[in-house]
């Protein structure tokens, strides 16, 4: 569910499908710049109601990406 | 900074995304067979709006022309300017990879910015909060956007600038780029302009200028030098032109439209008046090495206001003296609208197409001519030789520009 939600959210960026794995890295594989990170976030907001900042120095895949929403979530009252 | 002085502008590429047509063939035939593009509101549910009518483009698709991660980040104007530009590069068969990227300029003219998304942002901030807000607005509504991202999109690297001059934004763009050519800073220009005001909030911001028709039948609401003329009707789009100095097109065996002999900008510190930019016709006509009697047609700003066309029909009138009632003036944006930033590069392109094709731009009939307005005014489709046109255009405030366009 998390993962569908992450890749919708890449697919209305315009990011191909192909590319959109669990060990894509967000900037080095997907050449995501930090407007589009931010949108990633207002995103996931939006759909699962969790606030998840991606904008670390360190570059993550997007399994780690999924880790920290599912985090972000079991920490969030419902 | 290396300058080389170059004494020819010539132009190599049209790109147009316009209300009459996508694409400078489309858009060619409808103008020349006065097919208007003038049609009630359809964008958005104009009920209970001062403005009723507009010249919209019902049948662009950005993914056609534009990478689908540029357009999630920018405006529809942008679009029409990224759209257009493919178009002209297209049109000139120039890879601009093969060229040296600090030698390529964008002169670019925009006045009203980037209104869907201003809209959108607006939306976000009241019903969702300052966090929710999308991360584009800043840029993306920005005058400058459409430059930027044909800039981006293309790795160009030249002297480049946008202008907003209300309607002389294009005209402005045009000018300042033929100069960075002549004065040696470019070898290739995009100068054109893009503007997409037709949102709830751009046409009624624009409204409130007084300068728009309120008028609700679309074959009426435009009708510059018309006695009963109502104000102006706006468009959208987008038109990017080639610009090149004589010696690159040359040397790549370019296929050359025109040159663009003489441009010239004044102002007149009292817009009601014409003194300046009857100077303005005057000198661009003088600087082309030409007289009045040269001028195959006119393009006037024509944008549709009774105190505008009256002004400028005034200084075309001195102008031409004798000439006047006999040489050819029509005003095709009566059939998409005015398009501010995307305005006179569009007339300048009815030229070129002129010179191509022999045929004259049209423009909407005119019911009742104003006594004040007596000129030739080609309602009617026609063909004649073109050699020599000249382009006007003037923002609201009184920055005039004249431009004379020839074979090259």
């Amino acid at each position: 569910m998390v993962i569908d939600a992450l890749k919708d959210i890449l697919l209305d960026l315009g990011i191909p499908e192909e590319s959109i794995t669990d060990t894509a890295l967000l900037r080095k594989d997907l050449q995501l710049d930090s407007t589009e990170t931010v949108d990633i976030s207002l995103g996931l907001k939006r759909r699962l109601g969790v606030n998840v900042k991606l904008e670390s120095r360190k570059d993550m895949t997007l399994a780690e990406v999924c880790d920290m929403i599912d985090k972000a979530m079991a920490a969030t009252p419902s | 900074m290396q300058s080389k002085t170059r004494d020819k502008v010539v132009i190599t590429g049209i790109g147009i995304v316009n209300p009459a047509g996508v694409g400078k063939e489309e858009f060619w035939d409808n103008i020349t067979t006065g097919k208007s593009a003038i049609r009630s509101i359809s964008r958005f549910d104009a009920t209970g709006f001062p403005t009723q009518v507009a010249g919209e483009i019902v049948n662009f698709q950005p993914a056609d022309f534009i990478p689908r991660r540029f357009i999630v980040k920018t405006d529809r104007f942008t679009h029409y300017a990224l759209a257009a530009a493919e178009l002209a590069l297209k049109d000139a068969n120039l890879d601009l990879e093969q060229e040296d990227s600090y030698r390529v300029g964008v002169w670019f003219g925009n006045n009203a910015g980037g209104w869907d998304i201003c809209e959108r942002g607006f939306y976000e901030l009241y019903n969702d909060g300052p966090t929710m807000v999308n991360p584009w607005q800043a840029t993306a509504w920005f005058p400058t956007a459409a430059q930027g991202y044909v800039t981006i999109r293309y790795g160009i690297r030249g002297y480049s600038k946008s202008f907003v001059c209300d309607r002389a934004s294009g005209a402005s763009g045009l000018h300042f780029g033929v100069k960075s050519i002549l004065q040696g800073h470019n070898d290739i220009v995009l100068a054109g302009g893009s503007e997409a005001p037709i949102t709830r909030f751009g046409m009624t911001c624009y409204y409130e200028t007084g300068e728009v028709s309120a008028a609700t039948d679309p074959e009426t609401a435009y009708q510059p030098f018309d006695r009963d003329r109502s104000g102006m009707v706006l468009g959208e789009g987008s038109t990017v032109l080639i610009l090149e100095s004589e010696q690159h097109a040359t040397a790549r065996g370019a296929k050359v439209y025109g040159e663009v002999i003489s441009s010239c900008m004044t102002t007149d510190s009292d817009p009601t008046k014409g003194t300046h930019f009857e100077r303005c016709i005057r000198r661009a006509i003088a600087d082309a090495n030409l007289t009045s009697a040269d001028i195959d047609v006119v393009l006037p700003e024509g944008c549709g206001t009774q105190a505008s066309d009256r002004v400028e029909a005034q200084a075309l009138q001195a102008v031409f003296g004798e000439q006047a009632p006999d040489v050819p003036v029509t005003v095709p944006k009566s059939f998409y609208g005015h398009l501010y930033g995307a305005s006179c590069v569009t007339e300048v392109a009815c030229s070129l197409l002129s010179m191509e094709t022999g045929k004259l731009p049209t423009m909407q009939k005119i019911s009742h001519l104003d006594p004040e307005c007596q000129l030739n005014f080609v309602t009617q489709s026609s063909d004649s030789q073109v050699d020599f046109t000249l382009v006007n255009s003037r923002a609201r405030e009184g920055v005039n520009a004249s431009f004379v366009i020839g074979r090259g």
